[in-house]
């Protein structure tokens, strides 16, 4: 589904901060990419989902859907957003003036139009946004608030989520959504990205920390220091850290 | 405030000037108004080294000839509850508002508007102020006294204004002791627009204006608020939204004359093409007004390399124990806010378009009537419409 080759990155007129990696995702995989602070993670999340800040200097990102593969760095932020893409962001951003429910929907009939597939009017739209925040046990009231303005730390992070409900992306990739969370709201943003999983998307949770994975259960886990990937593993690799620290791997890489 | 006052020999001032007997003849205070002449007379009509019009050239907008229609209408809807009068009793204006004066001078007379104390007016009352067209001068005066204790919510109106048409009104509002109101006004339209507005407020009364202007070649708000009774609350808030070489300048006075008054105030603007906006926003503790609680933002969105404005907020105190503060910002939409949203699927365009609407929309938010609010939102949602094409990276 997703596949990184040899990504080299710098922030624009930077220093290169991605130097070379590699990736591969097929459907239905739980990816997480963790590593400790300054290593890239955020970088690589932001390189795929076309940060204006970033520059690539190498490799490829090559997106395959039910309509072949795509070159995901020729494509503009938006477009890779229609190509089935997420970003959910570590800072969502707070848009004064715009109510959530405007905001959903204006993204919800872009990616359909972009698709070919009809755009819903605010009725129609109104009835999966309220099946969406069912299933999310989301409470209905912050629809009407501006977009992520005076919202919780964890009202914004589902927030986010119930983006990524509703856009359906093939590939979702969440930047430390798990930050600044108790111990509930980190289970109830847990509880809607395990929901949300499918035999046919895939997710990569960008993490610091392992308490996320003790709620979501990934199929991967690549460690990232300085830039590359230096170890991959399974779940169990994600315990070890938690256990022995980053040092341990960063002192063992090759 | 002063500037260089001297007597002028002016072609425009003598085309008012000959338009002052026949307006005196339907006048019912003649001398009011030849008085005011003479101030207007002594100050001479505004040029850009006068402090106040600096970033306003009014000389294109004042040139004429215009035409002095002998009477003006305004349209109401308002219920029984309140009273309607002819105007006897016009505000003071003082010496240095060129435009007041000459409105003051030229009067077409002007409508009160009465509510008695103790009653809640639950319908809008909504006031058209009369419609100048191509080479009219219109001058209108709004009176309006909200009794003790009432409430009551109201908007005013100055629409489809023709193109080369002028118009130079006088506003003031009074509300009593513990009334509450709400006022709206609309500025949309073509031609030259001078507002004058005195708003006065008792004890412990509550006043929410707002002020939108949408489009309209040349735009002057002037408004003076004093907070004259203990426990007085104000909202001034603001939206200008212009494009293409259209000019909105709007200057406010809030005076907090008495202890333990609060006031808040956002004003918004959004230039487009080569339009010009300016802000110059005094907030005046007078000496003794301990308490004083106000606050002052003035917010600008530019979207075109070739629009600007002129912003210029002011804080005067005379004394301690107040919280007062204030800012400005200029600056275009946010490069992580479109990235935001072009994360989730819209272009470039799109996410500027849901952002300017977004920048619109929050203080036309504070507005709390929902009929009112929906008309500024239609207004705002025009004006992105037909000024998209101006809009520039």
């Amino acid at each position: 589904m997703l596949k990184i080759e040899q990504l080299h990155a710098r922030v624009k007129d930077g220093p290169e901060i991605l130097k070379g990696i590699d990736l591969e995702i097929h459907p239905g995989e739980m990816h997480a990419v963790m590593g400790p602070n300054g290593s890239g993670k955020s970088t690589l999340s932001r390189v795929i989902a076309g940060h204006p800040d970033y520059e690539v200097t190498g490799g490829t990102v090559t997106l395959t859907g039910p309509d072949g593969p795509v070159d995901l760095l020729e494509l503009e932020a938006h477009e890779r957003a229609c190509a089935g893409l997420f970003l959910g962001f570590q800072y969502p951003v707070e848009v004064p003036g715009v109510s959530n429910r405007t905001f959903l929907r204006a993204t919800f009939n872009a990616v359909r139009r972009a698709n070919g597939k009809p755009t819903l009017d605010p009725l129609d739209f109104d009835m999966l946004l309220n099946k969406k925040i069912e299933q999310l046990g989301m409470d209905e009231r912050f629809i009407e608030r501006a977009v992520n303005v005076d919202f919780s730390g964890g009202e914004k992070k589902r927030n986010e989520i119930l983006q990524m409900a509703l856009l359906e992306p093939q590939l979702a990739l969440l930047d430390e959504i798990d930050s600044g969370l108790d111990v509930d709201a980190l289970k109830a943003v847990a509880d809607g990205v395990n929901k949300l999983r499918s035999p046919d998307n895939a997710v990569v949770l960008i993490t610091h920390y392992q308490r996320l994975l003790d709620y979501i259960t990934p199929d991967h886990v690549h460690i990232m220091a300085a830039g590359r990937f230096v170890r991959s593993g399974g779940s169990d690799l994600a315990l070890e850290i938690e256990k022995r620290g980053y040092d341990w791997i960063l002192n063992t890489a090759d | 405030m002063t500037g260089s006052l001297t007597q002028q020999t002016n072609p425009v001032l003598e085309q008012f000037e000959a338009m002052l007997p026949e307006a005196l003849k339907e006048s019912k205070d003649p001398a009011g108004q030849r008085a005011a002449f003479d101030m207007l007379r002594d100050c001479g009509l505004p040029h850009r080294k006068v402090e106040a019009w600096k970033y306003t050239d009014t000389s294109a907008a004042v040139a004429g000839p215009f035409d002095r229609p002998h009477h003006c209408a305004f349209a109401l809807s308002s219920p029984d509850s309140v009273q309607l009068n002819m105007v006897e009793t016009f505000p003071t204006i003082g010496k240095n508002d060129p435009f007041a004066l000459l409105s003051r001078a030229l009067s077409h007379g002007g409508l009160e508007l009465i509510v008695p104390a103790g009653i809640v007016v639950d319908e809008l009352v909504e006031i058209t102020m009369p419609t100048a067209k191509e080479g009219e001068l219109l001058c209108p005066a709004l009176v309006i006294r909200v009794g003790a204790g009432s409430q009551v919510d109201f908007v005013i109106r100055s629409e489809n204004q023709a193109a080369g048409s002028l118009v130079s009104f006088i506003a003031q509002v009074t509300i009593e002791e513990n009334a509450s109101a709400s006022l709206t006004r609309i500025r949309t339209g073509e031609g030259a627009c001078f507002g004058h507005f005195q708003t006065q407020q008792a004890a412990d009364s509550r006043l929410s204006l707002f002020d939108c202007t949408v489009g309209g070649a040349l735009t002057r708000n002037d408004f003076h608020a004093v907070l004259a009774g203990e426990g007085a609350a104000l909202d001034m808030n603001g939206l200008y939204a212009i494009s293409g070489r259209e000019h909105a300048d709007n200057h406010t006075t809030i005076e907090h004359a008495v202890p333990n008054t609060t006031s808040h105030q956002l004003y918004k603007g959004i230039m487009n093409g080569h339009a010009c906006g300016v802000f110059n926003g005094r907030i005046v503790v007078n000496p003794g007004a301990k308490g004083t609680d106000a606050l002052q933002m003035n917010r600008n969105l530019l979207r075109s390399r070739t629009a600007k404005v002129d912003t210029k907020p002011q804080l005067e105190i005379s004394n301690d124990d107040v919280r007062c503060s204030h800012g400005a910002t200029i600056g275009r939409l946010d490069e992580a806010h479109i990235f935001y949203l072009q994360s989730r699927g819209l272009d470039r365009e799109a996410a500027e378009a849901l952002l300017a609407r977004g920048f619109a929309g929050e203080v036309i938010d504070l507005v709390k009537n929902s009929t009112v609010r929906e008309t500024l939102h239609d207004l705002a949602e025009e004006f992105f419409d037909r000024s998209e094409g101006e809009v520039s990276s």
